[in-house]
């Protein structure tokens, strides 16, 4: 009787191990992306990001704490219907709301940022870095990042590196490498600066057929400045860009693009990167107008003779992949 | 081709700088060759007018005279800058953008007594005059008797000033007259 016992027990624990299994093998890992084709944007699209124009911060914004971490200025708030964001003040704020949206435009992960020309923080008190930029609770030019969104949200502990990953060796992978230098953001920190100072992680999107794994870049401020190592880096200064914007592409060697790229891992990113892969990424930049780019920098509080003058270097960069994929 | 007028930085193109580009702006400023610049040219004149009299004018004078001028200015930046991170203030110079001979030479002018606040608003530079003025004090304890005065450390409190206007002209207008020079 023991024994019936015993045998009736392992046949449950082996049906119910080969269901877990079925189970498993339905649901499956979910499809790990760096790249989806991108849509054809639109005027709302450049306007509003991939957040969307329904997301856009809406006053009065509530303090809820200021984050001293890093090296911005930076707050956290509540806006009128009860959600976070993450303001940041200073020179990251054109980056980081321009280069989600030129990031959406060509296919690449981009979080949903706002520029908000002025506003005020009602209970905005006791501030440390922050207290250059708001004033009585009313501040200039910030960049608002919405926290909390379940269409985008990030995945804590799944830092990756620029050698170590999934799609090493795709043109998609190519491209990001070439963006990130197209835009000159020399931030690009991965998990080997560790978890918490990664400038790379994984969100978890909503795809086609169910939740997607989107790797990419999360952290654009250090962009639009001048690439290189601690003394030379600069953040949003389209003069330095300019001044960098001839050393772009350095040329063609066996069928290897050269770059003047100088940044964290300066040599992970500009490695690596083949004509095919020039080639791959040309058909998407060359569907960003000049009028777009430069309407967007404009979205992202650049000014007239700042849009302008980056519009134009990035121009003049595109220009030199085609000369190298030619 | 990058327009060139993208090649230079203007007032409207300032954005706050973060704390490792203050770090960065001040050993660039340091290990530039304004330094230099600004010792030999003080220390010229002096050797020229042999002041202070007791350094003779012979080349370990001149010696003397540059090394005074370099301290000196070393010790201007670290006050002005230390100043400047504290008081969220910009000294940074950006070409005022504008047109016309005499507004541009009144911008350059004025902007040797002024600075940017993180939101891009001017006001009196706190920290460039406080950074000229504890320099020129702080350097009374090596000057000879001669030159050992508070009303010597005026002079050369203006003589920092001076320099400094004479510097921001060149920044507003050098970067057209060169285009004009080399076109």
């Amino acid at each position: 009787m023991k024994r019936l016992a015993a045998l009736a027990c392992l046949l449950a624990a082996m049906v119910a191990a080969q269901a877990q299994q079925a189970n498993r093998a339905i649901r499956g890992p979910l499809p790990r992306i760096v790249w989806r084709p991108p849509p054809r944007m639109t005027i709302q699209d450049w306007t509003c990001g991939p957040g969307g124009c329904a997301r856009t911060p809406r006053p009065p914004f509530y303090f809820q704490r200021e984050d001293t971490s890093g090296t911005n200025a930076k707050m956290y708030v509540r806006d009128a219907r009860g959600r976070t964001w993450d303001v940041k003040f200073g020179a990251p704020v054109i980056a980081e709301t321009f280069a989600p949206r030129f990031n959406m435009a060509l296919g690449y992960l981009g979080e949903y940022t706002y520029f908000v020309p002025e506003g005020k923080v009602v209970g905005a008190h006791r501030l440390k870095r922050c207290h250059y930029f708001v004033h009585d609770g009313v501040f200039r030019r910030a960049r608002f990042e919405l926290r909390g969104q379940k269409n985008l949200v990030f995945l804590k502990n799944h830092a990756w590196s620029w050698t170590n990953n999934p799609f090493l060796g795709t043109p998609q992978f190519a491209g990001l490498k070439i963006v990130i230098m197209l835009l000159s953001d020399w931030d690009t920190k991965d998990i080997r600066d560790g978890e918490e100072s990664a400038n790379v992680g994984v969100f978890r999107v909503p795809g086609l057929n169910g939740p997607e794994l989107f790797y990419g870049m999360f952290d654009w401020g250090a962009a639009l400045g001048r690439w290189g190592g601690t003394l030379r880096q600069k953040k949003s200064d389209c003069a330095a860009f300019a001044r960098d914007t001839p050393h772009f592409v350095q040329g063609v060697r066996g069928n290897m693009v050269q770059f003047g790229f100088w940044g964290k891992h300066g040599e992970d990113i500009r490695s690596g990167i083949t004509v095919e892969d020039v080639r791959w990424l040309l058909p998407w930049l060359r569907r960003v107008t000049p009028l777009e780019i430069r309407y967007a920098l404009k979205i992202s509080g650049a000014t007239e003779r700042q849009a302008g003058c980056w519009t134009n270097s990035i121009q003049d960069r595109i220009r030199q992949l085609e000369a190298a994929a030619r | 081709m990058t327009r060139p007028d993208c090649l230079v930085r203007e007032a409207q193109d300032f954005t706050p700088m973060t704390r490792t580009e203050r770090w960065a702006h001040f050993v660039n400023t340091i290990a530039s060759p304004e330094p230099l610049v600004y010792a030999l040219l003080h220390a010229g004149y002096n050797q020229a007018f042999n002041s202070p009299r007791e350094w003779h004018r012979d080349w370990s004078g001149f010696g003397y005279r540059l090394g005074d001028a370099e301290a000196r200015f070393l010790m201007q930046q670290i006050l002005e800058q230390g100043m400047a991170a504290g008081l969220g203030e910009d000294n940074r110079y950006f070409a005022s953008g504008k047109t016309g001979f005499g507004p541009r030479l009144e911008y350059a002018i004025t902007s040797t007594f002024l600075a940017r606040r993180a939101n891009g608003s001017r006001g009196i530079s706190y920290s460039f005059l406080g950074g000229a003025a504890g320099a020129a004090l702080a350097s009374r304890p090596w000057q000879p008797r001669s030159t050992g005065s508070l009303g010597t450390a005026a002079w050369t409190f203006g003589a920092a000033i001076g320099f400094q206007m004479g510097e921001n002209v060149v920044r507003e207008f050098m970067p057209r007259l060169a285009r004009v020079l080399l076109r």
